[in-house]
């Protein structure tokens, strides 16, 4: 009572030893092995929050598409949908599921010399209607991953090289060359087309996203489709669902794209069918380009959102964790474990000092990311109304034309048929098709 | 001990009799009243559990909270135990008919890919439809086989299926993930690897499944364990698989990772902080488990083994670095007992007690400090006007100013007024008295001329009635005299006994008469002789003795 009304006193109530408040978080930094932000909840846990009466319980710890999932079926009263916590991190995407009206503004809470001390471009991202409502905690940008245990046999026979995995042509090269090398298995996935589309349309100086339509009938996109859905139908290409990790530990495919965080859930062995493993040795490249004179790349993470609580103490409570995680040493340590970029420009320029001390895996990818980050351009997704599930439909889309073609390429090539013109055909195809899927949407 | 309470008396009495000053009267009332108040008001706030409620609502958690988790953990035990009795059941007859179909051996397995794999492939639907009847966050089975005896590390062959993405305890729809199993039955089910896959499971994790189940022991409950490969620790519900002959030929349950514990068991929150809840096993007098909350990340050094005490009706959980304080009940589960236990950090747990005595003592402190205020208040605005007033009256007599104090102004009026009344009546009664004595003065003189002339009067008075009765006396004895003889003989003895002295009842005797005879006697010597009593009769007879004496020569 006495501490309420002190707390009232100077501005905002507070949570204390006296009043602990805990506060539920469901997250995306965690693979099924390991998850660097659980460790750091737990210090946090152990030091600052128990100095401040603040205990966060994770109560999930899952992935980006299911806290959408979650967070509309708590947002609609879905039977069996559990409430909402109140910290979760995601894309912005989730602001319109939650409501603006529901989240709480950082900015309220934050003095305007911590928020200095972010990435500009990073914080830009989580306004909403003037309010900061999406904190950036980590930010990520998209590398490509090689199985080099696996590659360097297949360069041994083939003659092909990394030097060949610095733009998409040489890798869909490659790729073709794997699927003949290995009698018939994928050497890539491309963890998203969407992005590829973005970025590739970007390249040649159009867009693939206009006024929330993708731009599907327009000709730069043609250019960038035609090469993908060649090394697809071909069959360098996996167009499965799932993790690439998992492919990964089955040699199913040998490479991928992927967010800079997939070093968490890189294996670091193989395994054969009767239970024996090998151990693989994995490097991480930039991301491909489309034209080295103009590399261009997306950078991604979501942010930190919590809900408006009307106990203040809650919205405090929200407030010093968030302001601890995102000091620049806890930052950096969560990030750097986590395959993450810091969001703060002292972490930024701590962690590109730090690459000589890190692990083979991490030295190699933020080795990738130094690269990326002097040469390359990186753009944020456009945030537009429907965005998800037009990424998602697109995702599908892409895969279900391209896996078609694909079969249809085994059939009549197996029945007799010229490959290289039954390839064209089936590009040509498969690009009417995805623009007629994409024109059904409205797109 | 009587001495003193009889001083004390006397002081009292003392004390009563020389009576209290208006200021001490008021502060003794207001005293007592303020007394009286929080008597009630304490008392109330007793009875409605708002004073130092904390204590009170802490434990009442407490028990009840225990009370419903022991039953919830050893209800949802029973339940899954059921559902892998069930699975175990379903997964022996499909491995029989599998060996039976495929005319081999259990030992035959062993080494034996295609046949395991293609057992797995039979046995996973079973796998999955237990999976999603079950409440935990896995299933698996775990046979006494493997594709590769040769391994470094023995392995049990098996599926081991785990939920992913978990965000609450009901698990409808929720994604799953291979976590153990052949590449095989993952890609023919299509279902996602998990990030730790392997295709077999070390024996180590199930190393003393063969020993578990004793006679009347129907199923087991793992410790918590850390999971392989992953960051998760979970306990195991499972029971053996058996060959046709009762041999175990494996093991079969689900998984209840730390997470899905949690989520079955919330902890209690008040919008302070949680009350944790944990189901721990003995270990050699330390104790581990699942925790419905990691509360200051306080459950990290449970690993370590958890040193339990008991003070004053609470369970202490020393945790090493930490320690919390709760309650504790025993729960048997599976054959076995476990301890159910409920928790705060010790911190936060002497706060909210702490807490509710500041807010206790908040209350009386606010009661008391505003009921000094009414005293001081009314002291000064009501009491020391009226002292000042009587300070006046008494300094200055009659020339007071008035107080604006109806009450005491016509008081003062009125005791005025009857002042004038006083002096008035007081010059009257002088008046009167001095009346009065100059007529007490005369009347005195009156009375002592009155009183002078009487006595004068009285002994004339005397004188004259002296000669009378010489007169008549004289008479009567010459009466007397005469009538002697005129007494019959009877009378006259009746005379002469008198003479001798005898009374009346003694001659009545001496004559043998009677009373009313002898009254009828006295009658007539009374009348003939002129007398009325005996003592003249003694008396004439006396004179007439005398004159006969005087007589005689």
């Amino acid at each position: 009572m006495l501490v309420s009304g002190l707390g009232g006193c100077s501005g905002r109530e507070r949570p204390s030893p006296d009043a602990p408040v805990t506060l539920t978080m469901w997250h995306v930094y965690g693979s099924q092995t390991e998850s660097p932000l659980n460790n750091l909840i737990d210090e946090f846990n152990r030091t600052v929050g128990r100095e401040n009466g603040v205990t966060i319980h994770v109560v999930s710890v899952t992935s980006s598409s299911a806290i959408d999932k979650a967070l509309k079926a708590s947002a609609d009263g879905e039977p069996g949908a559990e409430k909402l916590p109140d910290l979760f991190t995601a894309y912005p995407r989730v602001a319109e599921i939650v409501g603006h009206e529901n989240l709480l503004a950082w900015d309220e809470y934050f003095t305007e010399t911590e928020l200095d001390a972010f990435e500009d471009s990073f914080l830009g991202e989580g306004y909403f209607d003037g309010r900061i409502l999406m904190l950036p905690i980590a930010k990520s940008t998209e590398a490509f991953y090689i199985n080099k245990t696996i590659f360097d046999r297949f360069s041994r026979d083939t003659g092909i090289t990394t030097d060949l995995l610095t733009s998409f042509d040489g890798i869909f090269s490659a790729a073709n060359a794997y699927y003949d090398w290995s009698d018939g298995q994928n050497f890539l996935q491309i963890n998203d087309y969407y992005h590829y589309a973005f970025v590739g349309t970007k390249t040649l100086g159009s867009e693939f996203i206009v006024n929330g339509r993708l731009m599907t009938d327009a000709p730069a996109f043609e250019a960038v489709w035609n090469p993908l859905a060649e090394a697809a139908i071909y069959g360098g290409i996996c167009l499965d669902d799932g993790y690439a990790a998992s492919r990964w530990k089955t040699v199913e495919i040998i490479a991928n794209t992927g967010s800079t965080a997939d070093i968490l859930y890189q294996p670091d062995f193989m395994v054969n069918a009767d239970n024996s493993t090998e151990e693989i040795t994995a490097i991480t490249l930039p991301f491909p380009v489309f034209d080295a004179d103009n590399p261009i790349a997306v950078h991604r993470g979501g942010g930190l959102f919590a809900l408006r609580n009307e106990d203040e103490r809650k919205n405090y409570a929200a407030y010093i964790f968030a302001e601890w995680l995102t000091e620049s040493e806890n930052n950096l340590a969560f990030a750097s474990q986590a395959g993450y970029l810091p969001v703060t420009t002292e972490g930024f320029e701590l962690l590109f000092d730090k690459i000589d001390t890190m692990g083979e895996s991490s030295r190699s990818l933020y080795q990738a990311v130094d690269t990326m980050m002097s040469d390359y351009t990186l753009y944020a997704l456009p945030l537009y109304a429907g965005a998800s599930e037009k990424q998602l439909a697109f995702e599908k889309n892409v895969k279900t034309v391209l896996k078609s073609a694909h079969n249809h390429f085994l059939k009549r090539v197996s029945a007799g048929e010229d490959a290289d013109a039954v390839l064209r055909e089936l590009t040509a195809q498969s690009l009417d098709e995805i623009r007629r899927l994409s024109a059904e949407r409205g797109e | 001990m009587n001495m003193k309470l009889t001083g004390l008396l006397r002081i009292f009495r003392q004390y009563r009799l020389a009576g209290s000053t208006l200021r001490r009267r008021l502060f003794l009332y207001f005293i007592s009243s303020i007394a009286l108040i929080l008597a009630l008001i304490l008392l109330l706030l007793n009875l409605f559990g708002i004073l130092n409620p904390t204590n009170a609502q802490l434990m009442d958690t407490m028990e009840s909270g225990l009370s419903v988790f022991c039953s919830q953990a050893t209800h949802n035990t029973d339940k899954i135990a059921a559902y892998a009795i069930s699975f175990s059941s379903h997964l022996e007859d499909n491995i029989q008919n599998y060996l039976t179909e495929q005319n081999l051996t259990f030992d035959e397995l062993r080494d034996n890919t295609d046949a395991v794999t293609a057992l797995q492939s039979q046995l996973y639907d079973t796998a999955y439809l237990h999976m999603q009847l079950a409440p935990s966050s896995g299933v698996f089975y775990l046979l006494n086989t493997t594709v590769n005896s040769r391994s470094e590390v023995p392995l049990y062959n098996g599926i081991y299926l785990k939920y992913v993405n978990l965000v609450s305890d009901s698990t409808v729809n929720n994604e799953f993930s291979l976590y153990r199993g052949s590449y095989a039955t993952g890609k023919e089910h299509g279902i996602t690897f998990h990030s730790g896959w392997q295709n077999e499971m070390q024996t180590d994790f199930f190393d003393t499944f063969a020993d578990t189940f004793t006679d009347g022991v129907h199923y087991a409950l793992s410790p918590a364990v850390k999971i392989p490969d992953t960051w998760e620790r979970a306990r195991y519900v499972y029971v053996p698989v058996r060959d046709m002959q009762e041999n175990v030929i494996g093991v079969c349950g689900f998984e209840i990772n730390d997470l899905y514990f949690q989520l079955m068991h919330k902890a209690e929150n008040d919008g302070t902080a949680p009350i944790m809840y944990a189901l721990l096993d003995d270990r050699s007098g330390t104790y581990s488990g699942q925790f419905s909350i990691n509360q200051y990340g306080i459950a990290d050094n449970a690993e370590g083994g958890i040193r339990i005490h008991e003070k004053k009706g609470l369970s202490y959980f020393d945790f090493g670095t930490d320690t919390c304080v709760g309650k504790t009940c025993e729960v048997m589960i599976g054959g076995e007992t476990y301890l159910a236990a409920i928790m705060l950090p010790e911190e936060v747990f002497d706060n909210r007690i702490r807490q509710g005595q500041l807010n206790a003592t908040a209350i009386i402190l606010i009661v008391v400090i505003t009921a000094f205020i009414c005293c001081v208040v009314i002291s000064r605005k009501y009491v020391s006007p009226i002292l000042k007033k009587l300070e006046q009256v008494r300094s200055r007599g009659g020339d007071v100013s008035h107080l604006s104090i109806p009450e005491i102004d016509d008081l003062i009026d009125y005791l005025e007024a009857r002042d004038i009344g006083y002096e008035q009546r007081l010059r009257e009664l002088e008046s009167a008295k001095h009346a009065a004595e100059e007529e007490a003065s005369r009347a005195k003189e009156a009375y002592e001329k009155a009183l002078s002339d009487y006595e004068t009067a009285q002994r004339e008075i005397q004188s004259l009635a002296e000669d009378r009765r010489h007169d008549i006396v004289l008479e009567d004895f010459e009466f007397f005299l005469c009538n002697l003889s005129s007494l019959t003989p009877k009378e006259y003895s009746i005379y002469e006994l008198y003479l001798e002295g005898k009374t009346a009842k003694e001659i009545m005797e001496i004559l043998d008469i009677k009373e009313n005879t002898m009254k009828f006697h006295n009658k007539n010597i009374y009348s003939k002789l002129g007398i009325s009593s005996r003592k003249q009769l003694l008396k004439f007879a006396a004179l007439k003795k005398q004159q006969e004496t005087k007589e005689t020569p």
